[in-house]
């Protein structure tokens, strides 16, 4: 298996899916995937898939963008609380960005932007 | 824990914050203006070579000005080589840490005596280069690579806080209103106007009169910059840089008869990313750096009578004002709505304007609130003097709370 890098993290994004890793020793769940358990300091640690669905906890209408970001601008991008436990950023794809709100039911999806793939969600 | 030898603040300075009028002076040049008024703040003299060592706080000098290794070059600027000469980086958080770091160089019995400064010259580059610099002290693998920016992780932070305690951005709007107050007496200031004047000055332009401040702060005038975050509810880009004067305790009497002593100090880390925290309503490294902060003083909350908090944005003074004890979850915003932060408040915040009408030159703004306590308890302040006080708090933040210093101050 691939080593818990951004590299593979972005890797498993392009092909569509969200992947992080579980401690084997208390079970925590992380998203992205770390090196060092979190909560009990563990190195043993396996790839984890989330279901990439959840609900926003936090979200912001972006429209003073960094410069990666202009050509998008107005956007919607936020903090999803997983089914799962765990949380992780997106940029909120393929809806009017203010429809977006804090408790709006979203899944996992990617915006492709070049070469690059963009960690995503929609709208359910 | 504590400083097994006292320190106290002997000496204050700092340049006038502001995006234009230094355009012209590079980091250094501004850290030494500053200095230079430090120790001429000093009651009976002081000559930097009597300092044992240096400390700068700064964010990014390369990015900002193309120049790093930006303590050495301040040593330098100085006279005083060769010194212990140390840069410290924790983003908008640099010279707060600077400041823990230099106290806890004289109790360690290392020196006597200690700098303590930080810098950002800012101005350089334009306000979408200036969005990429801050962003650089987020997660650039998992936050700014989605489309999060420094405002708006703010902005997400705020709709969290909204929605959690059901309340709204007037409550931004009122620490907004308040902070610029403030900045009209205080000459160090960025902003010299308050809102209303502002709106005044801005509606002549486009031919509009706005009947009160909210009614321009709701206005197109105010554009929204991350909802629910608004121009004046963001601190501007400024250049400018703040310097202080260390001495233990023991020496302190050399240099002034009124020193202004650390009583506690604390700083802290959390996740990175906002999005690895349970609760995006507070800042859990602030409530344990201030926690820290409050044993070491033997003080609480009760007994602080000024404070100086970072409000890069409107709602991080008052999940500040919540996080540092001074008032329940939740009453933040409300406490700022009825005036009890106030320059005449019970619990008067940011009198010197804070962040947002004071400026924010990232790297120097921990010390610049040191400084607004040590003229704050000497009674010095001038015209945004909190009347008889001796108690004083700060709190400076980096980025979205991922490194947080705090220091509790008495009148020595
Ligand atoms: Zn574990």
């Amino acid at each position: 298996m691939s080593e818990f890098t951004t590299k593979s993290f972005n890797g498993f994004i392009a092909q569509g899916k969200l992947m992080g890793n579980r401690c084997k020793k208390c079970e925590a769940l992380h998203i992205p995937p770390r090196q060092i358990c979190s909560k009990c300091g563990s190195q043993q640690l396996e790839w984890y898939e989330f279901r990439g669905d959840g609900a926003l906890a936090a979200v912001t209408v972006n429209r003073t963008p960094s410069s990666g970001f202009k050509g998008r601008c107005p956007y919607s991008v936020g903090i999803i609380r997983l089914v799962e436990g765990p949380s992780i950023s997106g940029l909120m794809a393929f809806d009017e960005p203010e429809k977006f709100k804090v408790g709006t039911r979203v899944s996992f999806t990617v915006v492709k932007d070049g070469e690059k793939s963009i960690l995503a969600f929609k709208i359910i | 824990m504590g400083l097994n030898r006292g320190v106290s603040i002997v000496g204050a300075g700092m340049t006038r914050f502001h995006n234009r009028i230094h355009m012209d002076k590079t980091g250094r040049e501004l850290f030494v203006e500053a200095a230079l008024e430090a120790a001429d703040a000093v009651d009976h003299g002081f000559r930097f070579r009597d300092a044992g060592a240096l400390f700068v706080g700064n964010f990014t000098s390369e990015v900002f000005e193309g120049q790093g290794h930006i303590a050495a070059v301040i040593a330098d600027w100085l006279g005083i080589n060769p010194i212990p000469a140390y840069r410290i980086e924790d983003a908008c958080a640099s010279s707060g840490a600077a400041l823990n770091l230099g106290a806890m160089s004289i109790a360690s019995g290392m020196t006597d005596i200690v700098v303590v400064g930080g810098v950002e010259k800012m101005s350089r580059l334009n306000t979408d280069q200036v969005t990429d610099a801050l962003a650089l002290a987020a997660d650039s693998s998992y936050e700014t690579s989605v489309g999060f920016t420094f405002p708006s992780i703010y902005a997400a932070m705020a709709s969290a806080y909204f929605k959690k305690y059901n309340t709204d951005w007037e409550q931004l709007a009122a620490v907004t209103i308040k902070n610029h107050r403030n900045c009209v007496l205080n000459p160090k200031a960025q902003f010299q106007l308050d809102i209303m004047a502002t709106a005044q000055r801005m509606g002549e332009k486009s031919g509009r009169i706005f009947k009160n401040e909210m009614e321009f702060l709701k206005s197109d005038l105010n554009p929204i910059i991350s909802s629910p975050l608004r121009l004046f509810d963001c601190c501007p880009v400024s250049d400018g840089a703040a310097a202080i004067i260390l001495a233990a305790d023991d020496v302190a009497g050399r240099y002034t008869d009124t020193p202004v002593k650390i009583m506690g100090m604390g700083q802290a880390s959390d996740t990175i990313a906002l999005h690895s925290r349970p609760d995006f309503t507070t800042l859990r490294a602030a409530v344990k750096a201030a926690e820290d902060a409050y044993k070491m003083s033997g003080f609480t909350p009760k007994n602080i009578q000024v404070a100086d908090v970072h409000d890069c944005f409107t709602i991080a003074e008052i999940v500040a004002t919540e996080d540092l004890g001074f008032f329940p979850k939740g009453q933040g915003g409300k406490s700022a709505e009825e005036g009890r932060t106030a320059l005449n408040g019970e619990l008067p915040i940011n009198p010197d304007g804070g962040l947002k009408a004071k400026g924010h030159p990232v790297g120097a703004t921990g010390v610049a609130m040191a400084y607004e306590m040590f003229k704050q308890l000497r009674g010095q302040a001038g015209k945004h003097q909190v009347q008889g006080a001796e108690v004083g708090l700060v709190h400076n933040v980096g980025a979205a709370g991922a490194s947080v210093a705090v220091q509790v101050f008495r009148r020595g």
